[in-house]
């Protein structure tokens, strides 16, 4: 075979190849390894680098192989984890100084899953302080860079991991996602993420952010790769509390089924009011797309997303900031000031509000509910802006100033007041050669549909065999 | 952190924070002041929902959709 090409090769292909014998997961591994020292001094998507681990891992990959002996469905196949799930023998940052020498002694669920099914751990990836944020922006690692321009931020919080999969550093990441880290990352950055249904996938040996928002997601560079994810990480998981007992069905059976037929609705709410017009001409476009393979377009009302970051932002700044007390009690200054700011907004929320957030989540998913029984989909844009410049607070929207901050996880966060399966996919370029990405919902433990809406639009689009310059 | 030099919200919020045991330097605490404004935008218009239409007891919990 000739020198593997680590930006275009997809995960499908690469196990079709291992297991016919005629890809060796020690040259995919290195091509990889090779990749990152290449890069990673200008994109700074790793924490830290496995390499004689994953050099390892390599070569008793190749010998199961040549022993004849079987092999899972990610045999060989290497991959990247945000730093914070938890590796048995390896430092976990979760990004912050404060845990820098944290060492877990077990593996994540989703971790023990990867191994099992074959694939190869090659790093621990960049990520925003504690999860909480949405750039990647990160004081103590220093930011993880956007692959199409290293001077514009990869999004976040899991950063390294959108930066990571789009450069070719890796074949597939795990992100997680609390608003939209998965999935901003994803946009910003050009590549698939998914958020699946809260529940999907065990957060066991997950370092939290919020207790009912958090949910670990695939980030990779087509739709069918992260079917092929999901169908190693999903399913129960009596470690996690909150992990649901639904069946896990093949998540690429359905793929290839196309749209005709499938009822997309596009809210009328919230998501168009503070949006770059090259992001909505992206996401209208691809609207078109799927009403010319048979979909059918209709606008819906959900009116409780008038209210929705501030029903997100009342449920999940109490719950982080419970989760750091200790921190923000003992440790405080050795975390950013714009992270332990954010985190101690959170202390000072009567209860009363947070309960009563909790009951308008109530009502909100309701609506949700409503509106799917009237449309299969839901289509959004996935960012309201392309990656801004690191350092950049400030964004200006059709002359309108916001908090770039604020403004990143709107068209992500109601999704994971939710819990909906939502995926991101690329729709377009900027004229500047900036990602945008296409945002679709489904119902509670739909993600069968979504993939499905998104392997078609993808298919149909070819956004996604674009790579970046470096 | 001298808090009779701080403005009067910076005060209620040093000293809400301080009840729970978290002190925070000056820098963090004017960061905080932003934060803490959006936080309780969030809560009033939380506070404003009408939510009569739904039972008091109808709290969301996780895995119960």
């Amino acid at each position: 075979m000739s020198p593997v090409d680590t930006r275009s090769l997809s995960i499908a292909e690469a196990a079709r190849l291992i297991a016919r014998g005629e890809l060796s997961p020690i040259e995919l591994v290195d091509a990889h390894l090779e990749r990152i020292s290449t890069t990673d001094d200008r994109l700074n998507s790793f924490i830290t680098v496995l390499e004689p681990q994953a050099r390892s891992a390599a070569e008793k990959a190749e010998t199961r192989i040549r022993s004849g002996q079987p092999i899972g469905p990610l045999h060989g196949i290497p991959i990247g984890l945000k730093d914070l799930y938890y590796t048995k023998g390896v430092r976990t940052t979760i990004g912050s100084s404060i845990m820098g020498g944290f060492v877990p002694d077990y593996d994540a669920t989703v971790v023990s899953r990867f191994l099992d099914a074959g694939a190869i751990i090659i790093g621990k990836l960049q990520m925003h302080e504690f999860a909480s944020g949405a750039t990647s922006a990160n004081i103590h690692h220093g930011p993880a860079r956007n692959p199409w321009d290293t001077e514009r931020v990869s999004g976040g919080s899991s950063g390294g991991s959108g930066t990571g999969v789009a450069a070719g550093q890796v074949m597939a990441a795990l992100g997680t996602d609390t608003g939209g880290s998965v999935r901003i990352p994803a946009a910003l950055c050009g590549i698939v993420g998914l958020k699946p249904t809260f529940g999907r996938i065990s957060r066991h040996g997950v370092y939290p952010l919020s207790w009912s928002f958090d949910t670990v997601g695939p980030m990779t560079r087509t739709v069918r790769d992260t079917a092929l994810v999901m169908n190693v990480i999903a399913g129960h998981d009596p470690n996690d509390p909150y992990s649901s007992r639904q069946p896990t069905p093949d998540f690429t059976e359905t793929l290839g089924r196309g749209v005709d037929g499938l009822r997309v609705g596009i809210p009328r709410e919230h998501f168009f009011e503070i949006l770059d017009p090259g992001c909505e001409s992206a996401m209208r476009e691809g609207v078109k797309v799927l009403e010319g393979l048979g979909a059918s377009v209709e606008e819906v009302s959900i009116p409780l997303l008038e209210n929705i970051l501030s029903i997100g932002q009342a449920i999940s700044g109490p719950e982080a900031a419970e989760i750091h007390l200790e921190n923000l009690r003992h440790n405080v200054e050795e975390m950013d000031p714009q992270v332990s700011s954010r985190l101690a907004a959170g202390l000072l929320e009567p209860a009363i509000y947070y309960v009563r957030a909790q009951r308008a989540r109530r009502a909100f998913n309701r609506q949700v509910a409503a509106a799917f029984e009237s449309v299969d989909v839901l289509l959004t844009p996935a960012a309201p802006i392309p990656a801004p410049k690191i350092g950049q607070e400030v964004s200006t929207v059709r002359g309108e100033e916001h908090s770039t901050l604020q403004i990143l996880a709107r068209m992500t966060r109601p999704f994971n007041v939710s819990g909906s399966p939502t995926i991101t996919v690329p729709c377009g370029f900027s004229s500047d050669g900036l990602p945008f990405g296409l945002q679709i919902a489904g119902r509670m433990f739909d993600e069968g549909t979504v993939l499905r809406a998104a392997y078609a639009y993808e298919q149909a689009t070819g956004w996604h065999t674009r790579r970046p310059p470096i | 952190m001298n808090e009779t030099s701080q403005p009067e919200p910076m005060n209620e919020i040093a000293a809400a924070a301080a009840a729970l045991g978290v002190r925070l330097p000056s820098v963090q605490m004017e960061m905080l002041l932003p934060q803490a404004q959006a936080a309780a935008k969030a809560m009033c218009e939380v506070d404003g929902l009408d939510l009569t239409e739904f039972p008091p007891a109808d709290v969301y919990l996780p895995g119960g959709e």
